[in-house]
């Protein structure tokens, strides 16, 4: 693990009204790692996001980051029809790159084949984004979120709507993107196992921040801890971690 | 008589004519992003505001336009900050608003003193009432419409797919979501003497639900949202003329058996479902 450090968040808190969503959260991202915060609903994981890609303003505490974030939000509802292909929605990346008034050229379309190139789904590109599958979807909103070259990846539940395999296709994805363009990932998940898999480190998170710990560290206990009323099925996911990493 | 030779005869049909085909331009330009961005609720309390707008502006004597298409702005701009940040529901908002704005609306027109105008013609729109001065203004917001659309579609385009993901592109979603609220209000306030009122809500909505099942891509769908916008207000208008009938209602019918025809010509369409 490289010291570059690419994120930091200290004592992050964050209210509406009597009703606390996060209390003093503090961790750190480091370049070229994949870090899943986990907990249950209404654990602040979101919110925790939102205030890191700058969506939240009237928080207590500080973030820095240095560099680019490039940001993947939770999959929202949209009609089917919507007129909209994958190359555009890759090209919402380059926007800012590019600028307002100015019309994209040859090497820009390279640009965001090349990106669907790394995503896997090139062949895709004139396709309208309602008539793809839900891994499809994610890998185009990937390569939007890679159009701004950044160093640090957020994803927030990148794992809705994909099937089993898709989801193990999505995460070695987003590992060897972690491998060959050395970048950092931030990921909100509720898929235990497939976290446990992928992730470097673990941040659990129930409002506070229980631990954060390397995902073969990450005991039961501390599992329990966030998540009571579930547990039983957390500790099932933390099994298929085991025996996966054959701890 | 014939009504496209009297087109060139009668003045008073050849405004209605060139206002006609303006305001067909200009509502289907803006259709195209209320039916995408699911505005369309916006549109129609708009257009009831500028109804009580019209009125205050016959009370104290102000210029009637100015006043609409502000009361027209303020109301889209507080429903969508009020959608937008979940005080009451859209629905709600509506239901209260809607029937507030159209009662003030006739309030205003009781104190009116001496000339009252006649409020049928505002609520379902009067040729007789187009002036070279309304041609003018349709003008300058056509072209200033059609351009800021030729320049900026693609930020139009994205605002209207995902504000977030829009946002976190680069793009200045406020000012984007500030000219659509804006252009909507004006271009009500404008068809009001063709369109009416009541009416103008069918031109901002038909022409987009109609262009959506036909073509697949944003530009494709700006392009048949005018096309049919403007063939609906030359048939109405033939049609109001060779059955003596008000152009406005008879626009709104010609453009919904359009929607029906399309409708059922693209029923078995899998990918617009």
């Amino acid at each position: 693990m490289s010291n570059d450090k690419l994120l930091e968040v200290k004592n992050l808190s964050y209210s509406i009204g009597e009703n606390i969503i996060l209390k003093n959260v503090s961790f750190d991202v480091y370049r070229g790692t994949m870090l899943g915060i986990i907990g249950p609903n209404g654990a602040g994981k979101t919110t925790l996001v939102k205030a890191i890609v700058g969506d939240l303003e009237d928080f207590e505490g500080a973030i820095k980051s240095s560099g680019k974030i490039g940001y993947l939000p939770q999959r929202t509802e949209f009609e089917r029809s919507f007129p909209i292909n994958v190359k555009e929605i890759v090209a919402m990346g380059l926007y800012e790159k590019r600028g307002t008034l100015r019309y994209f050229k040859k090497e820009d379309w390279k640009e965001i084949e090349a990106l669907l190139g790394n995503v896997g789904i090139k062949k895709l590109k004139n396709r309208r984004i309602g008539t793809l599958s839900g891994g499809e979807y994610q890998r185009a909103m990937l390569a939007r979120a890679l159009a701004k070259q950044p160093n640090l990846l957020i994803l927030d539940e990148p794992e809705a709507g994909i099937d089993e395999m898709g989801k193990a296709s999505f995460y070695n994805l987003l590992d060897n993107l972690k491998k060959s363009k050395n970048i950092s990932i931030l990921m909100v998940s509720h898929d235990i196992g497939m976290v446990f898999d992928a992730c470097d480190s673990i941040l659990c998170l129930n409002k506070t921040l229980h631990c954060h710990k390397a995902s073969e560290n990450v005991s039961p206990e501390d599992l329990t801890k966030i998540f009571s009323p579930d547990f039983d099925l957390i500790l099932r996911g933390k099994e298929h971690a085991k025996r996966e990493h054959k701890l | 008589m014939n009504f496209f030779s009297d087109i060139f005869a009668l003045d008073f049909l050849f405004l209605a004519f060139i206002a006609a085909l303006l305001v067909s331009f200009v509502t289907g330009l803006f259709s195209t992003v209320v039916v995408l961005r699911k505005i369309e609720f916006i549109g129609d309390g708009a257009a009831h505001a500028a109804f009580g707008g019209l009125a205050l502006g016959f009370l104290i004597g102000v210029n009637t336009r100015l006043i609409a298409i502000l009361t027209a702005i303020i109301f889209a701009v507080v429903i969508n900050l009020f959608s937008k940040k979940g005080y009451l529901s859209e629905n709600s908002m509506i239901g209260i608003l809607l029937p507030l704005s159209m009662a003030l609306g006739i309030i205003f027109l009781s104190f009116v003193e001496g000339y009252t105008p006649d409020v049928m013609s505002y609520l379902f729109g009067n040729i007789l009432l187009v002036s070279m001065t309304d041609i003018w203004i349709l003008a300058i917001i056509a072209i200033v419409s059609g351009i800021s659309f030729l320049l900026f579609h693609r930020e139009i385009l994205y605002y209207s797919f995902d504000e977030t993901l829009a946002r976190h592109s680069g793009i200045n979603v406020p000012l984007v979501n500030f000219f659509v609220l804006i252009g909507v209000s004006v271009s009500i306030v404008a068809s009001v003497k063709i369109a009416g009122i009541i009416l103008v809500t069918a031109f901002l909505v038909t022409p987009a639900v109609i262009a959506k099942r036909l073509a697949k891509t944003f530009k494709g769908i700006v392009f048949t949202a005018i096309t049919f916008s403007l063939l609906s207000s030359v048939l109405g208008l033939w049609g109001a003329y060779e059955f003596e009938i008000s152009p406005g209602p008879s626009i709104v019918v010609v453009l919904f058996i359009a929607f029906v025809s399309v409708y059922l010509i693209t029923l078995k369409r899998k990918d617009i479902q």
